[in-house]
């Protein structure tokens, strides 16, 4: 018995055992954004996009004609076929970094815009030329699909990945293949030069190539990421937000696809499609039906509007903090409102 | 007393009846993983000196269920949280430490090493590791994660479980001091001091899981702190998150004071909330409850994340990341491939390939990949496997000693 009560004793004390606060050092991190004093300028913190490098060519080949591409192109023609009717396009994209992309990835997103199969890791490789891009060597995929084509070409230069795009009719594209392959030798690069800060004041149709919106007015222009249309981002209470917005062709993956790979970046498991489709509530928007998903994880939250337009699905995504995604929720379907498609 | 004490822990009857409670706390812990999930039930029943009756009550319940009798309203893990811990019965920590001083006392006590018996010792010695293994395991293991963007850099790795209030003095050049408060001492009312703050906490409020929103919600109260942006946040208490792959969203309402008087009430969550700043004694102080971090004196930068399917289906063949560890301690600098069953082993931490997010769809959307690893710290990993051994090798002796007496034996005869 005795026995039993030293046993009960001891058990007790390491019971009592809790754990200790601990003091250490680690790395500097960024001071908050916002001070529980007083959040002060909310532009403040408010970094200046990147400056973009520019292009030069010599001749512009006979047919082409330079037109407005948006703000992250460095350049853009049209082509006409016989009619005059525009029926391909030559895009010119730098993009600083390489940001993880690998040519496959980017072939085989171009063949499934035009509805090919995925290509294998080989298949890439056979399926890539090399061209002379100015004094840089660039990758060569051309791809080919039903009505339409696209040639490709990716050339590194001084930490930026430029892309060259000729996409259009597939008649059209073969035909001018070899033009744009000899205008490629032609061009030079030229180094970015730094860019003021943006604007302050939102402005109405600054989307480029895109549709004219209306950003809130405490929304900072940011320069979009690869892929991206546009990027803002919001500070306040509660932390900074960002927006973006970024269109896909068609059903751009599916619902449960999509959902999950952002339940993965918050650090939610996964849903079946059905519980997907639960999260994905119904709202109104101008131009009609659009789907909402509110996530919130243990690193953060996201709200995501998608609407379906022309043929494409528009994600309009805003991440952040939970509590700085509370305070930009509304704007951001009010900005989604303010979006004119036509 | 003293004689007494060892009679009692030399006893064979304690050995049986201590293996005999085991084998019931094993398996109402294995029902409890039910109703409680699996780390309610493991803390309840394993990590425990007393089973509590909540516990206990749960797992009764869900054996009565399985044999088909009805129970009117289960126990929830939520219900095991909020109820008093009336100790019933044994724990595992406490039946592994009387098993582990019985064994040792009764070894010490009634054997005398002699070769036809080593094969017994050794199986004792084996024993022993085998319970004190199992003991630093659950004292200095952790298993936590590390999520990466593609080009991001870490030196810590975030626990799966637990949570911590952190005080960031970020006054120096070189390095910030932070003062770490366990998320087991915030409850309701708990004041907190430390040398390193010239302040005390009180904790105001504390939901162990919760919901928090920016506007007035049915079911929502508002949260009551008067400084950064928690004046204008609505709180909802959540029951406990059971799923594995589940964890709490914990929030907290601090009031800051000194003897002068109180500095203010701030609001903090968990993925919710920034980090806010007290100002106190010249200085600033970072606040924020966060998920609780283990810091590395090295670092990894994801370089690349690949989700690569079978051709023409959405069926993952195969997750791999490359990383690039940098120890400028010991000025290593080099890329690893991590992928299934092929984790990078590094200073004590394993790093297993355990999510990922980067397929093609979200390159198009402009995101960047993401990779989470797997950390996973056991500093005693060896020692079920060297106890495994030992006593193998000692019922191999001991029945090999048996064996050949038998042969002897037969060919006598």
């Amino acid at each position: 018995m005795a026995g039993s009560l030293w046993v009960f004793g001891v058990a007790i004390l390491l019971t009592g055992c809790g754990e200790k606060i601990t003091v250490y050092q680690s790395p500097k991190e960024p001071v908050p954004k916002t001070a529980a004093h007083g959040a002060g300028n909310p532009h403040a913190d408010e970094q200046a996009p990147p400056a973009l490098p520019k292009l030069k060519w010599g001749r512009t080949p006979e047919g082409w004609k330079e037109t407005e591409g948006g703000t992250m192109r460095a350049a853009t023609f049209a082509l006409e076929d016989e009619t005059g009717q525009k029926a391909a396009e030559v895009a010119v994209l730098p993009f600083p970094g390489a940001a993880g992309l690998e040519d496959k990835q980017l072939v085989n997103m171009w063949r499934e815009q035009l509805g090919l199969p995925a290509f294998s890791d080989e298949e890439v490789e056979k399926q890539r030329k090399l061209v002379k891009v100015g004094d840089a060597e660039g990758r060569l995929y051309d791809v080919a699909g039903g009505e339409n084509s696209i040639v490709s070409v990716i050339a590194p230069h001084q930490g930026w990945m430029w892309f060259f795009k000729l996409a259009g009719k597939k008649e059209i594209v073969e035909r001018q293949k070899s033009i744009f392959v000899e205008f490629l030798k032609d061009v030079s690069f030229v180094a970015p030069e730094p860019l003021a800060a943006p604007s302050m004041q939102s402005s109405a149709g600054d989307s480029g190539d895109g549709p004219d919106w209306k950003p809130a007015a405490h929304w900072s222009k940011q320069a979009p990421g690869m892929m991206q249309m546009a990027k803002y981002s919001a500070t306040g209470e509660g932390g900074v937000a960002e927006i973006s917005v970024s269109r896909l062709g068609g059903m751009a993956g599916g619902l449960g696809p999509n959902i999950n790979r952002w339940r993965g970046q918050l650090g939610l498991s996964s849903v079946t499609d059905a519980e997907a489709d639960q999260l994905a509530k119904p709202i109104e928007v101008k131009s009609g039906a659009a789907r909402v998903i509110d996530l919130a994880g243990e690193s953060g939250a996201m709200s995501v509007v998608m609407v379906s337009q022309g043929g494409a699905t528009w994600f309009y995504k805003l991440t952040g903090p939970g509590a700085a995604v509370e305070r930009e929720r509304a704007a951001l379907v009010e900005f989604v409102n303010s979006v004119n498609y036509n | 007393m003293l004689a007494s004490i060892f009679k009692f822990f030399t006893s064979l009857k304690l050995t049986v009846v201590c293996l005999c409670m085991s084998l019931v706390v094993v398996f109402f812990g294995t029902m409890a993983q039910d109703p409680l999930g699996l780390y309610i039930a493991q803390e309840r029943f394993f990590h425990s000196f007393f089973i509590d009756w909540a516990s206990l009550k749960a797992a009764i319940e869900k054996t009565l269920q399985m044999v088909d009798v009805y129970v009117a309203a289960p126990t929830t893990g939520a219900d095991v949280l909020a109820a008093p811990r009336i100790p019933v019965f044994p724990g595992g920590y406490l039946l592994g430490s009387i098993l582990l001083i019985n064994l040792i006392v009764t070894h010490y006590s009634r054997f005398k090493f002699s070769w036809p018996k080593a094969g017994i010792f050794l199986t004792h010695i084996g024993i022993v590791l085998l319970l004190v293994g199992q003991l630093f395991t659950d004292v200095f293991s952790s298993e936590s994660s590390m999520r990466l963007s593609v080009g991001e850099s870490r030196n810590y790795a975030e626990d799966f479980r637990k949570n911590e209030l952190v005080l960031i003095d970020g006054s120096s050049a070189e390095h910030d001091v932070t003062t770490s408060i366990p998320q087991s001492r915030l409850r309701k009312g708990a004041v907190i001091e430390h040398a390193s703050l010239p302040f005390k906490l009180r904790v105001l409020e504390y939901w162990g899981n919760a919901d928090f929103t920016g506007e007035s919600k049915p079911g929502y109260t508002k949260v009551d702190a008067d400084k950064g942006f928690g004046p204008k946040i609505f709180v909802k208490g959540l029951p406990p998150v059971t799923a594995m792959d589940g964890r709490d969203m914990p929030g907290i309402v601090l009031e800051a004071f000194t003897d002068s008087g109180s500095l203010g009430r701030w609001f903090s969550a968990v993925g919710f909330s920034p980090r806010q700043v007290i100002e106190a004694g010249g200085k600033e102080y970072q606040v924020a409850l966060r998920i609780k971090r283990y810091y590395t004196p090295y670092s990894l930068t994801l370089v690349e994340a690949r989700h690569d399917k079978y051709k023409g289906t959405e069926i993952p063949r195969n997750f791999s990341s490359v990383v690039r560890v940098k120890n400028s301690e010991s000025g290593e600098d080099r890329e690893v491939k991590i992928f299934m069953n092929n984790p990078l082993r590094y200073q004590g931490k394993t790093y297993y390939q355990y999510q990922m997010a980067a397929d093609e769809m979200m390159l198009r959307q402009g995101e960047r990949p993401t990779s989470t690893f797997q950390v996973v710290e056991n500093p005693s990993w060896l020692a079920p496997y060297l106890a495994c051994v030992i006593v193998g090798l000692g019922l191999l002796y001991q029945f090999g000693l048996h064996l050949k007496k038998f042969f002897v034996r037969k060919a006598k005869a």
